[in-house]
């Protein structure tokens, strides 16, 4: 036997020579020599470099030499003989005791996948004989080398799980492999050929990488096949350029391409080595990781946080879809979700058809054969094709799978059975494409067999901003404000905005903060910075960083970091060791009936009295009793609501200034972070006309902006246009137990109206409700019939919206207060962030701080009497945002202060079906018990 | 069998000479294969003349944003020539340029200031938002405070004067022939980034309450490309005839005066130039480049250089219909959102013959 069958584990013993860098690099020639005689010369050497002392390495070398026994069940390449391509070289291999035995009949030329399988399996003979008589051990490592798919996270985590204890030599030496792999070639820059315009170029593009190997040919090829000559303005060239290293003799590196929002998502990993690819794909985009990424990760069920984390980022999910030519059937669904719905997914689905008429549909892992798709379901194929493409997404769930029946249904009846590969059923592809049965985390085929029962009375719920209008580098926005008079009105606004790294596609707005990951730091660092007017993020400081490798003890359970879990009626969150959990007041199992009924959910179990007082972080609460259970001592509130109370009385301001009432909620510490309810504003010189944001004034003129007012040294009474129905006072008790003079001043601050009168009691707090002061015959009608309305804690009256009750950490904000020149963290700023996130016109947002600090967010029709199909648009941006919080999505808690966000809970406002439009698709879907089957694809379509 | 178990032996037989050249021997066989180099790239990209080839191999990244300069230049002549007989298009090859025209025409003006206009504004919004190695922000605007004005330096400066050197060193790499073309080229090619640079803006942030301007720090910023391609249509309408000078010694062209001045008078920096007559791009022609008019969209009623008339050259129209849809008669609805209609409306559109 020769001695190059064990040279490549030679390499997994250097590691033991870290510290003596000339013996590491002695070490590591050795795997590089090909010829017996001079590996024995080399060896000879060998100690020079590497004094005897280093034992582990030199046990290492040697039983990594031949002599180590074999495995009595056949010869090491025995596994690869079906990858020989002549059949008289598949017979010799299975014959051969040795690889000398083959190489007469199998040529290294023609032969290479045979060659390489048996290379890996020598390798992996080496790695595994150190497992000796584990079995267990020895069985997970084997199965590493004998897929010819790279090896799965999963798959390297059995091993290093079994084999730890057995063996640390084996654990490095797998690494050692898995690291290495694979090589560096033409396929890592596959990912260059989706930037090809055509989807002909495309396919041909992946082909040319896949078959040929020189540079050359793979030129010649792409020129010929895409039938463009290399031009650098070309997507498709420009990637193959950007990842082109420049020529040895370039001194500098060139810099780091990073992308922070996919950065953020890799602490989602559940193992370490996607982690480490995750960062290395998001903070160096020139590496050739990518490929690697792809195989390792990108499929892996283990990682699914970390997948759905990176499609979020790529293409968000979004509420609505229109315009499209090919997949129509998808069109005219404003009130589902969607990833990818645009013109270039469209033209992809329409290609995928087309290749898969070729009777084969190729995956990353496998290749499916089929019948004649033309001929056998066109119909479910076509939304197959467009489902993958499209991308429809659950809120909960948020990948984009197949049902696994439908899977099952569509392979029995158009699945080549004669080219199966032996042992395959339509069962078992699908098992291994679509683990999961749960109606609400695939997508049924029947709902995009036919065209939307909606029709085309789109104008209800629109969504201007998907598909996505504006030019790249600019953010879409709904536009909810208005227009210059004479302009052109469009429901949307092109912002400029900063992208998250120079690699990155997502945009940030314009003077916002962001929380990115602090590079070379830790897991737990990160840095708060500015989206400067330059486009660029800005101004960064240091968090502290946080340990989040602590673990909280919750009923002796160790919770990581980031989870969530309730106690009692308390949703809590571990973060960095600590538990934080609500205020609220939970009924516990002991309680009397007579407790249970008159069982209010105030803190403390104060009374549910209503004498208003304001405490110093600007709220109101509706008794003494309450404030200071909230942990406010007799100073640090006085009677009365904070809206009646003056902070202009005392006039705070220098001479030239004056006292401009500022009401505000602060969410950090007010002793640190004084809570000011007032500004001193002079007389500003010069106002920019041209901006508008429009403010009313309190004789009911309107201001293009605020500015303007104070110039005209006018008096705001809220912001937006001047409404007719606000020109008269008319008070409203809003969900914050503040009585506002008009409907007009409590939107302005963003606070939804509970009642139409002065506040006069305060709502129960608990979850089920039983006892409060309120007096349902003060409350409005619900604005639409047959809605199953939500009432906000401490409300008295129910409303047809969806609603989040956000659990937040105050130290967190404290932080961001401190970063930001002590300026205090308000309700209103997240409010302002969190209204950018809805995407759909007739949906808006409002808030307030709930008497148990928690932030309650409710998202309300904008119309007066709103359709069933508004109501179901609002529920499921809520559910959209609830999910974002609970999955930490980057795309919101980027945002500072959002990142302070630890748990959210939704409840939405559903519609009887009497109500809803005769055929509405989505319930009927569900309870079919055919839809059950999936295809696990996020980010890559089927197909070549 | 070789297994190592007496290490005595083996130091007896050690040669560190020999070891040091087998490793260094087979460092070379070590190195990495990049899966596509840039310098075969580079060698295919067409149009490209030896030194920008060397350029574009030493710095891939930058060929990208040239690229996208080129092609910003290439989108704005179309635009500011889409009603024109000629729509900045020529016959022959495309490259990173574009088509070229062959005559020495106001045209082939427009084109090579465009482009070396739009190499210049790619390279420096690119060093600004941090997508280029060597560049950033314009390193002179920092920090300085006007205590009068009120205002200082703040944000990230665009740095023109960096995107304008790249712009001459790459552009300007083209002109390899010695023939008055080349000083005709090279004239325009530095009209164009000097428009650029004259149309550098200085933006402000106010600090203060919503829009007032009590406090504000400033930056430059580069100009929309929109408004450099009026501004080079404008001078497009202007430009000079001029012809070249051919120096006593050399033999060769060596500056360019104006045909219609008296004596040597050079023509202005910042004036576009062109050394022949516009052929009428009617027809197709291989001689002069022109790419003819046929087939191009046409305004059925219009008196000018979009109408029919004219852009057809007298050959007359064909007629095709189909339906237009927009978003029309939007408002702002109470509260708060702005509503609007799909229109639709059935129209017709004529091309050449």
């Amino acid at each position: 036997m020769g001695l190059i069958r064990n040279l490549t584990g030679d390499q997994a013993c250097c590691h033991y020579a870290v510290e003596v860098p000339q013996c590491r690099e002695a070490c590591e020639q050795l795997a590089t020599i090909r010829s017996e005689s001079r590996l024995k010369h080399f060896l000879q050497r060998l100690p020079g470099y590497c004094p005897e002392s280093m034992t582990e390495l030199w046990t290492c070398i040697n039983s990594s030499l031949p002599g180590v026994p074999q495995k009595p069940e056949g010869w090491v390449g025995l596994g690869c003989c079906e990858l020989a391509i002549s059949p008289d070289c598949r017979r010799e291999c299975k014959q051969a005791s040795s690889k000398n035995d083959i190489t007469k009949v199998c040529k290294k030329d023609t032969e290479k996948p045979l060659y390489k399988c048996i290379t890996k399996n020598e390798m992996g003979s080496v790695c595994c004989s150190y497992a000796g008589r584990h079995t267990n051990c020895r069985e997970y490592c084997q199965a590493i080398f004998r897929t010819d798919a790279s090896p799965s996270a999963s798959q390297i985590k059995a091993v290093e799980d079994y084999c730890q204890s057995v063996s640390p030599q084996l654990i490095s030496c797998v690494s050692n492999y898995t690291k290495s792999y694979p090589n560096k070639t033409p396929k890592d820059s596959l990912y260059c050929c989706d930037a090809a315009e055509e989807a002909h170029c495309q396919t041909s593009c992946k082909h040319i990488l896949r078959t040929m190997t020189t540079e050359h040919e793979i030129i010649e090829g792409l020129i010929k096949e895409c039938r463009s000559e290399p031009l650098p303005q070309d997507p498709l060239w420009q990637c193959f350029l950007g990842n082109a290293n420049p020529p040895p003799p370039e001194p500098e590196k060139p810099p780091k391409k990073i992308d922070w929002a996919k950065l953020h998502c890799c602490s989602k990993a559940n193992t370490s080595q996607c982690r480490d690819m995750c960062q290395d794909v998001s903070t160096n985009w020139d590496t050739q990781t990518w490929q690697e990424f792809d195989q390792l990760c990108e499929y892996n069920p283990v990682e699914t946080d970390l997948i759905t984390c990176l499609a979020d980022v790529r293409e968000p999910c979004q509420l609505g879809c229109n315009d499209l030519a090919y997949c129509t059937n998808f069109n005219n669904r404003p009130t589902e979700l969607f990833r990818s719905c645009n013109v270039q997914s469209d033209q992809g689905a329409m290609n995928d058809i087309k290749l898969w008429s070729n009777g084969t549909i190729r995956m990353p892992f496998m290749n499916i054969p089929v019948l004649d798709i033309r001929k056998c379901q066109p119909d479910m194929w076509k939304a197959v094709a467009c489902a993958l493409q499209i991308k429809p997404c659950y809120s909960k769930s948020r990948g984009s799978i197949i049902c696994r029946s439908d899977c099952v249904d569509i392979l029995t009846q158009c699945g080549d059975r004669k080219r199966f590969r032996e042992g395959m059923t339509p069962e078992r592809i699908c098992d291994l494409l679509s683990p999961t049965d749960d109606p609400e985390r695939c997508i049924p085929l029947e709902r995009y067999l036919k065209p939307s029962s909606l029709g085309n009375f789109i104008e209800e719920v629109i969504h201007p901003c998907n598909p996505n209008p504006c030019p790249s580098n600019y953010l879409c926005e709904v536009n909810r404000k208005g227009c210059h008079v004479g302009q052109d009105c469009l429901p949307y606004l092109c912002v400029p905005g900063c992208k998250l790294g120079e690699a990155s596609d997502f945009l940030v707005h314009m003077d916002t903060r962001v929380q990115v990951p602090a590079q070379n730091a830790g897991l737990g660092c990160y840095n708060v910075c500015t989206c400067s007017p330059s486009g660029r993020l800005e101004n960064c400081a240091p968090m502290p960083c946080i340990d989040t490798g602590k673990k909280c003890m919750v009923g002796g359970q160790a919770k990581s970091h980031g989870t969530s879990f309730r106690v009692n009626c308390h949703p809590c969150s571990c973060y960095a060791g600590e538990i934080v959990c609500s205020h609220r007041e939970c009924l516990s199992s002991d309680s009397t009936d007579d407790q249970r009924r008159h069982f209010t959910g105030l803190p403390c179990g104060c009374p549910n009295n209503f004498l208003p007082v304001c405490a110093r972080n600007g709220r109101t609460y509706p008794t003494a009793c309450v404030a200071r259970c909230m942990g406010f001592n007799d100073s640090h509130f006085h009677f009365g609501t904070c809206h009646t109370s003056n902070p202009c009385s005392y006039n705070p301001c220098s001479r030239d200034k004056r006292c401009v009432p500022r009401r505000r909620v602060c969410l950090t510490d007010t002793s640190e972070f004084p809570c000011r309810q007032y500004e001193c504003v002079s007389r500003p010189p010069s106002c920019d006309k041209t901006q508008l944001d429009p403010v009313c004034d309190t004789d009911n003129m309107e201001h293009p902006n605020l500015c303007m007012l104070y110039q005209r040294g006018k008096t705001l009474a809220y912001l937006g246009h001047c409404q007719d129905a606000c020109r008269k006072p008319q008070e409203v008790c809003g969900h914050n137990g503040e009585t506002y003079g008009t409907i007009c001043e409590a939107y302005s601050e963003r606070v939804a109206v509970d009642y139409h009168s002065p506040c006069y009691a305060v709502g129960a707090v608990a979850e089920h409700p039983s006892d409060s002061g309120c007096n349902p015959k003060h409350c409005p009608p619900l604005s639409t019939k047959g809605c199953k309305p939500v009432t906000p804690p401490g409300a008295c009256c129910p409303l047809c919206a969806g609603m989040l009750q956000i659990l937040w950490n105050k130290q967190q904000m404290n932080a961001f207060a401190k970063l930001n020149r002590n300026q205090p963290v308000t309700l209103h700023d997240i409010l302002r962030i969190l209204r950018l996130h809805v995407s759909v016109p007739q949906c808006d947002i409002f808030g307030y701080l709930s008497i148990d600090s928690e932030i309650v967010i409710l998202i309300v029709p904008v119309d007066q009497t709103p359709t069933p199909l508004q109501i179901e648009a609002c529920s499921k941006e809520a559910e959209k945002i609830d999910s974002l919080i609970n999955y930490g999505s980057p795309t919101l808690v980027s945002h500072v202060p959002l990142s302070a966000f630890l748990t959210s809970e939704v409840k939405v406002s559903t519609i009887s079906s009497s109500a809803l439009p005769a055929a509405s698709p989505l319930p009927l879907c569900l309870s079919l018990p055919l839809l059950l089957l999936l295809l696990t694809l996020v980010g890559a379509p089927w197909g070549l | 069998m070789l297994i190592i178990s007496s290490r005595n032996a083996l130091l007896s037989v050690y040669y560190p000479q020999i070891f040091l050249i087998l490793t260094s021997g087979s460092y070379l066989a070590l190195s990495s294969v990049v899966a596509l180099g840039a310098n075969i790239i580079c060698n295919k990209i067409p149009g490209l003349a030896p030194r920008q080839r060397v350029i574009c191999q030493s710095r891939p990244d930058a060929i990208i944003v040239i690229g996208e300069g080129a092609q910003l230049g290439i989108n704005e002549c179309q635009y500011q020539f889409r009603y024109g007989r000629w729509n900045c298009s020529a016959l022959g090859e495309r490259t990173v340029f574009g088509q070229e025209l062959r005559v020495g025409s106001k045209e082939a003006a427009f084109t090579y200031a465009i482009t070396a206009a739009g190499v210049a504004h790619a390279v420096t919004a690119a060093c600004s938002q941090g997508n280029l190695s060597h560049c950033g922000c314009d390193r002179e605007k920092q920090g300085y405070h006007d205590q009068e004005e009120g205002w200082k330096w703040g944000g990230c400066s665009a740095d023109v004067k960096y995107g304008v050197e790249f712009s001459r060193r790459f552009v300007d790499a083209r002109e390899i022939k010695k023939n008055a073309r080349r000083l005709m080229n090279l004239h325009n090619n530095e009209a164009g980034r000097k428009v650029l640079e004259e149309r550098m803006k200085l933006e402000c942030k106010c600090h203060g309450v919503s829009g007032s301007c009590t406090t504000k720090t400033c930056w430059t910023t580069l100009p929309k490309f929109r408004e450099i391609g009026y501004v080079l249509k404008e001078r497009y309408s202007a430009a000079v005839q001029v012809e070249a000078v051919r120096a006593t010694r050399l033999r060769q062209p060596s500056f360019l005066r104006l045909k219609q001045g008296r004596g040597y008078q050079k023509p202005p920096v910042t004036d576009l130039v062109y050394l022949e007559r516009s052929p009428n791009y009617c027809e197709k022609d291989a001689t002069t480049g022109s790419a003819g008019t046929q087939g191009r969209l046409c305004n059925h009623t219009s008196p000018h250089t979009d109408g029919c008339n004219l852009m057809c050259c007298g050959r007359g129209h064909n007629t095709h219909q189909y339906t237009r849809v927009w978003q029309c008669n939007c408002k702002f609805q109470w509260c708060c959102f702005v509503k609007c209609n799909t229109c639709s409306e059935r129209t017709e559109v004529f091309t050449c013959k």
